[in-house]
């Protein structure tokens, strides 16, 4: 079983887990000084989505997202539905995969193939996943204070690089333009649905946790955004490929600590690590739950095989990723994690109303 | 292209050969349907000819759009 503490320091750190690679640079290009106000309406947007989720899994006590299909529908179109989880949770986890792979090959290690980094995740992944999901919440229970405190005073040590006046000028963007770019409402908050994997295993109801965890994650993202224009400035932050990591990257004590991004790029791939665990963890039950296979560590071999291909062939390179993301990914995105589960709910008090007219 | 044949396809037959030898004959099934899409797509990116997963998911949702 998991505390609520933990499920909410989960929430947190899976919406936080690939934002900094993908989605700042695009969202300050567009909301420039005041792009720091944004995650805050998308955060709230987040938690709508979150409530929505919460109504269904109200209907289904101790179910996962794999096992309500199964139960609103019938086996095989509940099979159907499940499916579509599970490609939906491996283009994640691909799509995460392919994330990494661009951001330490465009940073630290540019010689190092695509693929070990994608097989040496997987690797590591596949075993935390096998022991259960409480190791992969455990896991991220330990590490979230090993990230926090230095991601924060390493910020703390770039504020020498702080100008107020790349705020100005203030409050200027008409908020409009937000719903220009439906993008933004997509990702990461609608991803959360991915964490509903772990509900049955939260004690005492994982929806406070779960809530409070989204509107802390967005207001952690609104000030990581805050800080990146307080240091770099819009127009310089819009133009870089990964703000976070440059921003850092200026920092230096003296002569003798001048790689202080590298303690960035740890702290950034232990992220991505701990969102990666919960949708291998989605994939790997999903799995479990519609096809019931009798043994675990081929289907790992099997998704390995599987997850290291999609990476590979996510999106041609970041900037088409970038032009897909602005397009369409809302479209993707909705569909997953709105029409779907509200397919779900309607199939559910179809269900329930048809059931109480026999009694 | 060779590489990738002699790579994957051990990996693939021998736990499946091996499922099947315990009677495992489900998970056999799962593990090579699992399995079988991935060497397809990494097929297609030895021939330098990738299967762009974005690309595909733009062309379904311009067909609902």
């Amino acid at each position: 079983m998991i505390s609520r503490f933990q499920f909410y320091l989960l929430t947190i750190n899976f919406i936080i887990g690939t934002t900094p690679f993908v989605m700042l640079q695009g969202l300050i290009a567009i909301g420039k000084q005041d792009a720091w106000i944004w995650p805050l309406l998308t955060g709230g947007a987040g938690v709508l989505a979150g409530m929505f989720w919460l109504l269904l899994f109200r209907h289904y006590p101790g179910k996962n997202l794999a096992q309500i299909p199964l139960e609103a529908m019938g086996r095989f179109p509940g099979a159907i539905v499940s499916f579509l989880f599970f490609v939906y949770f491996c283009n994640l986890s691909g799509w995460i995969l392919r994330n990494l792979s661009d951001f330490l090959n465009g940073t630290i290690m540019p010689a190092t193939p695509a693929i070990v980094f994608h097989i040496m995740f997987l690797l590591v992944a596949c075993y935390t996943v096998a022991q259960g999901a409480e190791c992969v919440v455990r896991l991220n229970q330990i590490v979230t204070p090993l990230l926090f405190f230095p991601f924060w005073i390493v910020f703390l040590l770039a504020t020498v690089n702080w100008n107020w006046e790349r705020f100005e000028p203030v409050l200027h963007l008409n908020p409009v333009v937000l719903f220009q770019h439906p993008a933004f409402f997509g990702f990461p908050f609608l991803e959360t649905i991915s964490l509903t994997m772990l509900f049955p295993f939260v004690q005492q109801g994982p929806g406070r946790p779960f809530l409070l965890g989204i509107l802390t994650a967005a207001v952690s993202l609104s000030i990581l955004v805050f800080v990146i224009i307080g240091l770099l400035g819009a127009d310089r932050a819009s133009q870089l490929t990964y703000p976070v990591y440059t921003a850092i990257q200026e920092v230096a004590i003296g002569e003798a600590l001048v790689n202080i991004h590298s303690v960035i790029s740890v702290i950034l791939l232990v992220l991505i690590f701990i969102k990666f665990l919960v949708l291998v963890y989605g994939i790997s039950e999903t799995l479990q739950q519609v096809v019931r296979p009798r043994t675990r560590w081929p289907h790992f071999l099997s998704l390995m095989i599987l997850l290291t291909a999609i990476a590979h062939s996510m999106y041609e390179n970041p900037i088409q990723n970038a032009q897909w993301s602005e397009e369409y990914s809302i479209y993707y995105n909705t569909f997953f994690t709105i029409v779907i589960p509200a397919l779900l709910l309607v199939a559910t008090w179809i269900k329930r109303a048809y059931q109480k007219r026999q009694n | 292209m060779l590489l990738l044949h002699f790579v994957l396809v051990p990996l693939i037959v021998l736990p499946a050969a091996g499922l099947l030898r315990k009677g495992h004959y489900r998970d056999a099934v799962i593990f090579v349907s699992v399995s079988l899409p991935g060497y397809g797509l990494w097929y297609c990116i030895a021939n330098q000819r990738p299967f762009i997963i974005t690309l595909f998911l733009e062309k379904v949702i311009k067909m609902f759009i």
